[in-house]
C-alpha cells in the first residue's frame, strides 16, 4: 500500500508544481535546466523507492505512476474542465503584428521571446510580419507569418 | 478591428479567457505558497532549525531535553537529556510514550549500567561518580512511521518533562 501511495502523491505533488511554475519554464531548455531536471528526478527517486530495492517494489511504483496517468487521460477526455486546468488551453499573443501586452506579461513572455521563436522557426525578422503567435499548450510558441 | 486584450478569440485557436484568468489567478497563489514553504522550511517547519530546536526543563530544574520538535521519516533525530544535579549512587532515566515502539533507538551515549523495558517504556539506570556533578545522555533516534508523538521523560520518577514530536512523512 505505502508503494502505491508514495508513488501517487509524488505524482500529484510533481503536477501540482510544474503547474505553478507555468509553461514559460518549458520554453526554453537550456543546459542548466537540463540539470536542474536531473537533480529534480534524484530527489524525487529517493521518496519513491525508500529504502525499498526489491524488483517488485520498482515494478509497483512504475505501475502506479503509469495507472494513474492513464486514469488522468481518462478522466481528461471525459471531463473538458479538467483538461483546461492540468494542460491549461492556448493563448493569443500577437494578433495582425500586434502584441497583445497584458496577455505576453501575465504568461511571462517577453516581445523578444516571441521575436526568437520567429526567427528560429519562420525566418521573420519584425513583429509586424507575424500574423498570430500562439502560446501552445505544450509551452512552445507557434507562429503563423502574415501572408 | 481590435478585440479588447481579455476577450476570448476563436481564430484560429478557441480560447478560454475566462478560465485563462483563473489559471493565472491560481498561479499567483500558488507562487505565495511555494515561497512561503520555502521559507519557512529554511526556518525549520519541517525539521532542523530554530522553529524545531526546542529544550524543556522540568519543575524542579534538575532534568533538561534539548530535542527537535518537527522530524522526517527515515532520518535521524536527536534526543540530549541533561541532569543537572545527580543525589546518591544511581539515577534512572526513563523514556515513555508511544514513540518508543515507532522510532528506532540508532546510538545511545554513554552506555547505561542497565536498560530495562516496561510496556513502551525505557528505563535506563547510570552510575554516579563521587565527583560527578550533572550528566548528559545523548540518544540519535529514526522514526519509521509518521505522526504525533507525545513523549514523556522522568529523572528517579520524580522529575518529568513532557514534550510532543511530529513526525513527517
Amino acid at each position: 500500500m505505502e508503494t502505491v501511495l508514495r508513488a501517487a502523491s509524488m505524482y500529484l505533488i510533481l503536477m501540482v508544481v510544474l503547474k505553478i511554475a507555468g509553461r514559460r519554464t518549458l520554453l526554453e531548455m537550456t543546459s542548466f535546466d537540463l540539470i536542474l531536471l536531473l537533480i529534480i528526478s534524484e530527489a524525487t527517486q529517493q521518496a519513491l523507492l525508500g529504502d525499498d530495492f526489491s524488483v517488485t517494489g520498482a515494478s509497483l511504483t512504475i505501475i502506479t505512476l503509469i495507472v494513474i496517468d492513464i486514469l488522468f487521460g481518462m478522466m481528461k477526455s471525459h471531463f473538458p474542465r479538467l483538461e483546461l486546468l492540468i494542460d491549461g488551453g492556448s493563448l493569443i499573443l500577437v494578433e495582425n503584428g500586434k502584441l497583445l501586452a497584458m496577455r505576453a506579461r501575465k504568461a511571462g513572455i517577453s516581445e523578444d521571446d516571441i521575436l526568437l521563436s520567429a526567427r528560429c522557426t519562420q525566418g521573420l525578422e519584425r513583429l509586424d510580419q507575424i500574423k498570430f503567435a500562439i502560446l501552445e499548450k505544450n509551452g512552445k510558441i507557434s507562429i503563423v507569418p502574415q501572408s | 478591428m481590435h478585440k479588447p486584450e481579455d476577450e476570448s478569440r476563436r481564430y484560429p485557436v478557441q480560447e478560454n479567457m475566462r478560465w485563462q484568468r483563473i489559471e493565472w489567478r491560481i498561479q499567483y497563489v500558488g507562487y505565495v505558497v511555494l515561497f512561503s514553504l520555502v521559507i519557512l522550511g529554511a526556518c525549520g517547519l519541517f525539521s532542523k532549525g530554530f522553529l524545531s530546536e526546542r529544550q524543556i526543563t522540568s519543575a524542579d530544574g534538575n532534568l533538561r531535553v534539548e530535542y527537535e520538535r518537527f522530524g522526517l521519516r527515515d532520518s535521524n533525530m536527536h534526543l540530549t537529556l541533561r541532569v543537572a544535579k545527580l543525589r546518591g549512587s544511581h539515577f534512572t532515566l526513563s523514556i515513555s510514550g508511544e514513540e518508543m515502539d515507532h522510532f528506532q533507538i540508532q546510538s545511545l551515549q554513554p552506555q547505561p549500567l542497565s536498560a530495562r523495558s516496561e510496556d513502551n517504556q525505557l528505563i535506563l539506570t547510570y552510575a554516579v561518580n563521587r565527583q560527578q556533578a550533572g550528566a548528559t545522555v545523548w540518544l540519535g533516534v529514526q522514526p519509521k512511521t509518521y505522526g504525533r508523538y507525545p513523549v514523556t521523560v522522568t529523572l528517579n520518577d520524580s522529575s518529568d518533562v513532557q514534550f510532543t514530536q511530529w513526525v513527517y512523512p
